[in-house]
């Protein structure tokens, strides 16, 4: 009875010495994230619902982005654009992933170079660079006219087209790391099964691959969705005065009519656009593990 | 009937300037069960990628039913593969994976249903067709896996290692199983493995592979009986392996000097080489009780017990010849069988045909 309680007593004091140490090991990032973090969006989220004399709680701001119309365009404009480049980030992406993910031969370390490089340099110079190809009296617009094949330039930039193109560019590396990792995760042997079976490389990739890395998808989809999203620099100077999106729209609120309240609201609304984003992605995700665990439950 | 359904001709494969597979021949007749059977790195998983398709040969050339299939694709050469950890499609039903080389193949709907339920009844998995792979135990992945590379008819079918994921007592039922559904089917079996217990139990013939070629390849029990090298007669079951130090062709028999001026007496051969050991099975050599008379036995000899290990079934003796040779003997335990106790000495009797001469 004794060496019972002497036996039971030692590991629950060690559970409980254990359980202040993540917190103390936590409490520096905590401590930044809680000021830099929590604290400003805790003030944005107060200031959407402030009046700007009174400072009584109102609902005006909010009522202003959804009847001012060119907010809301704003808003559909932003998720038209992230949709664009989520779609085309994994679009151009897969097959570089799948390259990657793999290739054995020395082709595959500069091919992920490539694909990387364009992170080493900023997102500016990047778009800098695409204003020179995409320009009225750009390199392409240049080369159609001299050849003769357009008799005045092509509306290349200060549109949709170039963010999509820029932001595209941009967003491509996390894209393509995203699905690597899912497609790594397929066993190879799978692919020979098919291939053994009849399949042709087109319907391996089809029937087998393709299913088995929707999770990669989704996930690439998500991450190039959220950072078209909140790009500042790539619309601003590809789209031109023209082409606003939230971002642009919230930096000229706070800058230029310095109303932080209203640009407030407009943070909310790419925020909820964000969140509401990654909600459909996580969701899909757990429903997809949860009904893998349910019919495996199934057996018993 | 006997036409060959795999034939490789002078095959060889080298990665970077390295042999991996040496200039092999091998001809497989239709409807037989070969083992390809080797330890690892011999070569026979490189040997398998050519037939299957995923490797081509640097030299040589592969011919299924007698048309060259270097320049075919695997999914155009029309064989079957069962791979070691299965390899089942995780998002497709069990009826699904089966039917998935008939989709390809484009056989009609209905047709398929009746082949997918026919293989599924072969490897008995009836009923099990809703479910998903990660839902099945390992053996019965493992006959999914089967029922998946048979459903479309292949002409060979490759198996590699596939029972090695198994545990014992579903191996060995699993062998019993797999020449079943073979000689139901008359499909040829080309089986890879290192286990060759297993490749004895199932195979019409064995293809003993070492350093990239092959060291001897016939039936089960030949290649137990007469294994040609050192390394056959090590690898394939357990044996006494003896260095001759010179030879002497008598009358009726060859003489093996083993030892310090032991001499072993074996059936006659023709000698083409020189003979540098002999194998003897533990389970040939007879234990007699001492003061036996000669009772037939072409060596008689005399021997001191080191060590008995009981096995169950048998006893496993450790017998002192002197003069620096030592033989393991296999002792069948029955009612009537006494086993000698360390320090006895003892006669064993060996026949000259269980004497096995090998020069390499």
């Amino acid at each position: 009875m004794n060496s019972l309680a002497l036996d039971l007593h030692p590991p629950a004091r060690r559970r409980r010495t254990l359980s202040w140490f993540p917190f103390a090991a936590l409490s520096p990032s905590l401590l930044v994230l809680s000021v830099f973090f929590a604290l400003p969006m805790g003030m944005m989220i107060g200031m959407s619902f402030t009046q700007t004399e009174t400072f009584s709680p109102t609902l005006e701001h909010y009522q202003r982005f959804f009847t001012d119309g060119l907010s809301l365009a704003g808003f559909c404009r932003t998720a038209l654009m992230s949709l664009l480049v989520a779609v085309s980030v994994t679009v151009l992406g897969y097959p570089v992933a799948y390259f990657l993910a793999r290739s054995t031969t020395r082709w595959r370390a500069v091919v992920f170079a490539l694909a990387l490089a364009p992170e080493l340099a900023g997102v500016v110079l990047r778009t800098y660079g695409w204003l020179i190809i995409l320009e009225d009296r750009g390199f392409i617009n240049d080369l159609l006219l001299q050849l003769g094949v357009i008799s005045s330039p092509l509306p290349l930039s200060k549109n949709l087209f170039a963010v999509v193109v820029g932001l595209t560019h941009v967003v491509l590396p996390f894209g393509i790391l995203s699905l690597m990792t899912s497609i790594q995760g397929i066993d190879p042997n799978l692919e020979r099964a098919a291939q053994m079976l009849g399949a042709s490389r087109l319907a391996v990739i089809r029937t087998i691959v393709l299913p088995l890395s929707v999770p990669g998808i989704v996930s690439s989809m998500l991450i190039a969705f959220t950072m078209a999203a909140s790009a500042y620099a790539t619309p601003a100077l590809l789209g031109g005065a023209g082409f606003k999106v939230l971002a642009t729209m919230i930096y000229e609120q706070v800058l230029f009519y310095i109303d932080w309240p209203f640009a407030s609201v407009m943070a909310m609304a790419l925020l909820l656009m964000m969140l509401a984003i990654s909600f459909v992605g996580v969701r899909y995700e757990s429903r997809r593990r949860s009904r893998a665990s349910v019919s495996s439950g199934g057996e018993r | 009937m006997n036409a060959l359904d795999i034939e490789l001709v002078s095959v060889s494969k080298s990665y970077a300037g390295m042999a991996v597979v040496k200039d092999i021949d091998l001809a497989i007749p239709q409807g037989e069960f070969v083992s390809i059977l080797g330890p690892s790195g011999c070569g026979k998983t490189t040997t398998l990628n050519m037939i299957a398709g995923f490797t081509a040969p640097s030299h040589g050339d592969i011919r299924i039913k007698g048309r060259s299939q270097v320049r075919v694709p695997p999914e155009r050469r029309n064989i079957g593969l069962v791979f070691q950890n299965y390899a089942l499609f995780p998002h497709m039903t069990v009826t699904e994976n089966v039917a998935f080389g008939l989709k390809m193949k484009g056989v009609r709907r209905n047709e398929a249903e009746t082949t997918v339920k026919s293989a599924l009844r072969s490897v008995h998995l009836e009923g099990m067709g809703e479910r998903y792979p990660r839902e099945l135990s390992g053996g019965q992945q493992q006959r999914v896996a089967l029922a998946r590379a048979i459903a479309p008819r292949p002409s060979v079918l490759l198996l590699d290692e596939p029972l090695s994921n198994l545990d014992l007592k579903l191996r060995e039922a699993m062998r019993i199983e797999l020449k079943e559904i073979q000689q139901q089917l008359g499909m040829t079996f080309v089986y890879v493995t290192h286990d060759q217990e297993e490749a004895m139990a199932m195979s019409d013939r064995v293809v003993v592979m070492w350093q990239g070629a092959i060291a001897q390849e016939g039936q089960p029990a030949a290649l137990y009986r007469e294994p040609n090298s050192r390394f056959v007669a090590d690898f394939i079951g357990k044996s006494n392996i003896l260095s001759v130090t010179s030879t002497a062709t008598q009358a009726a028999n060859l003489e093996l000097a083993v030892g310090d001026g032991l001499i072993l007496k074996a059936h006659k051969i023709e000698l083409t080489a020189e003979i540098r050991y002999c194998s003897i099975r533990p389970e040939s050599i007879a234990v007699l009780p001492p003061g036996a008379g000669g009772s037939g036995f072409a060596n008689l000899l005399n021997a001191t017990v080191r060590r008995v290990v009981n096995l169950g079934a048998a006893f496993e003796i450790d017998a002192d010849l002197g003069s620096d040779v030592r033989l393991h003997v296999l002792l069948r335990a029955t009612r009537a069988s006494v086993p000698p106790k360390v320090g006895d000495a003892i006669h064993l009797g060996i026949d000259d045909a269980d004497i096995q001469p090998l020069s390499a």
